[in-house]
């Protein structure tokens, strides 16, 4: 008797888990909080699709990158995982990635919810490969204690570069009397063209031309790049996060040795977290001729290798939508569509980062081949000889015109 | 002989493991990178016939037309199956693959069976394909990189970081090995000494080389930063400080020397070994015919320890050229990089598996030599000692 029922759980259980099609989620966890949030997201949906659709999460922690592509080559990829639009390219270019014109086509999923920038920095060649599921954008962190200081006004989105250069200048100052400053206006990375393309784009030049060679040679460009390496060249005004024994833009500014930095949401719980004696507040990155701003994010693609595709888009459908409601709220960053934007509209911190992604470059250098991440090393490596003052920028400009075709190959 | 036979199944059976592991682990590979390394291969294109299609949805992505608004004829003329193929694989394909298409591909078959709705369900991309080749339907089986002969290493010759790498390597192995071998010995003769204490000293002496590699680079990043100990420490002397790893000129002899102190202990151990083998009647002897300490050291223990430092000198030579996981944790710079790093960026975040490969072998070839060069040489230095 009691073996009877045994058997008959047995195959129950089987026939439950064979009918489930299990579709296997990947994603790099930033911190366990992002883990349990996104964990939220998929219990609900297994919740509401018991019996025909599981997804199963696995985070894959480490180097994300080295071990998606592994498993890619592989043919054993999750059905759905992220892609940072950074290197997503890459992956696109060489046709592991499914398109999924179609498929939003087929489910309905209204695409004019996303922010239109999101959208488009996963378009590829005509297609949309994947589909974001938050982002960050830079804005200026300002320290209101250094400011009131100097008597000086909060930064506010009105500001040029005229107004940062004039706040730093007034910011950096010798507090002990040893005739050196050691607070300073700003902290910048010596060595990140991320962080230099917002006033390349600001000053009205551009990143690559229309025929996708590099545009970093152009006036306007190089006039964006000057201004950024004379901030701490030439005025110094502004240092690198190491030069006050900081790891990071965030550590430096916690500390309290720079009044400013540009930096994204991710600060928000660092500071809360780590320092949560600093006044702050935020305000949009300044601008010259131009609005720009950087901004990262992170979308969720599907393999071509996937055996299980309308399923899969079926969960990723969901986890843009009430999942992302979910995983935003948990986690306190900023969703990718406009309706769930609404709810954060009278938070004045959330705000600058909300203005931004509407004028904001998403985070990719677009070339022929896909492949941008040998260009980038090799741009910044020469931004960190301009910064060391053991190379002019003309020099650097020079090289990197003259090299750039071999690099993006 | 029956006896023995089985002895030998049991022996063999015992190493099966290792010689599996060493096989699937260490040989394949080799083999693999070594054909590579005349290659296009790229690591994400493995799959790419391996991939499923929804068959209609593929050709009516491709057509943009419905299968009842086709007319074969006319869909026919600007019909190319190499950019079907192209436009479902999602990237480029060989001009051997584009050409067999072109030969060989049923297009009208393909259109009709689109048209009639005949074409129907889902398939990998690969036999899909081979459904409508008359011929070459072997290619379209699995991934093959294209063979491009000697262009990697004709690349090499013209890649400025090939040469910067290759030569961080080479002042790494040759500044660390020297240092780390003679510090190893001091070590070991220290710690050999009856001083109240020793275990103490050998157990921190080699602490370093116990610990993970990631944890010494963190230390080392706190040590190394601007307001950290060595720089606090220096500004006592009046010397202004400096950002260690940050600045490229002092990044390496800073990893440099963290490298120095991780394994100094760790050699320091085979020295001992060595050094504990030294029958003290020997030395007895020598002390009896007058010879000094120094003497002593110099006339017996250090001939005696000759296989100690071949062994010692020929694995750090190898170590530091190989030298990854510091290099990894605390280079910024692409000016500093070394030749295992190198190899790394081209392979997983340029996606140029082909040119990693052939910077391995060549790597691997430099390693060699220079093992076999060395063994000849130390021999003999050795002997003449």
């Amino acid at each position: 008797m009691r073996s009877k029922v045994f058997l008959t759980v047995i195959l129950l259980v089987a026939a439950l888990t064979f009918s489930e099609v299990v579709v296997r989620l990947g994603g790099w966890p930033s911190s366990p909080v992002e883990q349990q949030a996104l964990q939220a997201a998929v219990d609900e949906f297994n919740k509401e699709h018991a019996g025909q659709i599981k997804i199963v999460y696995e985070p894959i922690p480490g180097n994300y990158r080295v071990k998606l592509t592994a498993m890619l080559s592989a043919g054993n990829a999750p059905d759905i995982f992220y892609l940072d639009v950074n290197w997503a390219e890459e992956f696109f270019s060489k046709g592991v990635i499914e398109p999924l014109d179609f498929y939003i086509k087929m489910y309905k999923l209204d695409l004019n919810d996303f922010y239109p920038n999101l959208l488009n920095a996963f378009k590829y060649k005509g297609h949309i490969y994947g589909l974001p599921k938050d982002f960050s954008t830079l804005v200026l962190f300002y320290n209101k204690k250094m400011f009131d200081e100097v008597g000086l006004p909060y930064p506010n989105s009105s500001w040029t570069w005229f107004d940062l250069l004039y706040a730093a200048t007034k910011l950096t100052r010798d507090t002990n009397g040893d005739g050196k400053p050691d607070v300073w206006g700003l902290a910048l990375y010596p060595n990140a063209l991320n962080r230099v393309i917002p006033f390349i784009l600001q000053a009205g030049g551009e990143v690559v031309k229309e025929d996708l060679s590099t545009a970093l040679g152009e006036e306007e460009a190089i006039e964006g790049m000057k201004f950024y390496f004379d901030l701490h060249n030439r005025w110094n005004v502004a240092i690198a996060p190491s030069d006050v024994g900081a790891g990071w833009l965030g550590d430096a500014f916690g500390k309290q040795k720079v009044a400013m930095v540009m930096s994204g949401p991710w600060m928000l719980g660092f500071l809360k977290e780590n320092f949560p004696e600093v006044d702050f507040g935020v305000a949009e990155l300044p601008h010259l001729k131009k609005r720009a701003t950087m901004v990262y994010t992170v979308c969720y693609a599907i393999p071509k290798t996937s055996k299980h595709k309308k399923e899969a888009f079926i969960a990723m459908k969901f986890l843009l939508g009430k999942g992302m409601k979910i995983f935003t709220e948990k986690l306190g960053v900023l969703p990718s569509r406009k309706s769930l934007a609404e709810k954060d509209k009278n938070d004045s911190i959330k705000k600058a980062f909300y203005a931004g992604v509407k004028y904001a470059y998403p985070w990719k250098i677009p070339t022929p081949s896909g492949i941008s991440s040998k260009a980038i090393d090799e741009i910044n490596t020469r931004f960190l000889k301009v910064w060391n003052g053991e190379m002019t920028l003309d020099q650097a400009v020079k090289e990197i015109i003259e090299n750039y075709n071999s690099w993006v190959r | 002989m029956k006896r023995r036979a089985r002895e030998a199944i049991a022996g063999y059976a015992f190493s099966l493991p290792i010689l599996v592991s060493v096989a699937v682990f260490t040989v394949i590979p080799i083999v693999q990178a070594f054909y590579y390394s005349f290659t296009d291969y790229d690591a994400l294109k493995q799959q790419i016939f391996n991939a499923t299609v929804d068959k209609v949805m593929a050709v009516g992505m491709y057509l943009g037309l419905l299968p009842e608004e086709v007319k074969v004829d006319q869909a026919l003329k600007s019909f190319d199956p190499a950019s079907f193929v192209e436009s479902m694989i999602g990237t480029s394909i060989s001009k051997k693959l584009k050409r067999i298409l072109r030969k060989y591909f049923d297009s009208k078959k393909l259109l009709q069976d689109y048209a009639s709705g005949r074409l129907s369900g889902e398939s990998k991309i690969g036999n899909f394909i081979r459904e409508y080749l008359k011929n070459g339907g072997r290619y379209f089986e699995k991934y093959r990189p294209d063979i491009i002969g000697l262009k990697n290493f004709k690349w090499m010759i013209k890649d400025e970081y090939f040469w910067i790498a290759l030569k961080n390597s080479f002042i790494f192995a040759l500044v660390v090995t020297p240092i780390q071998t003679f510090l190893a010995l001091i070590l070991a003769v220290a710690a050999n000494s009856r001083v109240r204490g020793v275990s103490f000293f050998k157990t921190s002496f080699f602490i370093p080389a116990i610990t993970s590699s990631a944890a010494i680079s963190m230390i080392f990043m706190l040590l190394y930063s601007k307001p950290g100990f060595i720089n606090r420490t220096l500004s006592l002397f009046g010397i202004q400080p400096v950002d260690w790893l940050n600045n490229p000129s002092t990044a390496l002899p800073a990893v440099m020397a963290m490298n120095i102190w991780t394994t100094a202990g760790y050699f320091m151990v085979t020295f001992l070994a060595g050094l504990q083998n030294i029958p003290q009647s020997i030395i007895e002897a020598a002390i009896i015919d007058g010879a000094d300490g120094w003497t002593r050291f110099w006339k017996i223990t250090l001939p005696l320890l000759k296989p100690q430092i071949t062994f010692v000198v020929t694995m750090g030579v190898i170590g530091t050229l190989q030298v990854f996981d510091q290099i990894y944790f605390l280079i910024k710079s692409q000016e500093n990089t070394t030749m295992s790093m190198y190899i790394y960026q081209n392979a997983f975040r340029y996606g140029k598996m082909g040119y990693a490969s052939a910077l391995a072998l060549i790597f691997f070839l430099i390693i060699l030599s220079i093992t076999l060069i060395q063994r000849k040489f130390m021999e003999r230095g050795l002997e003449a000692m």
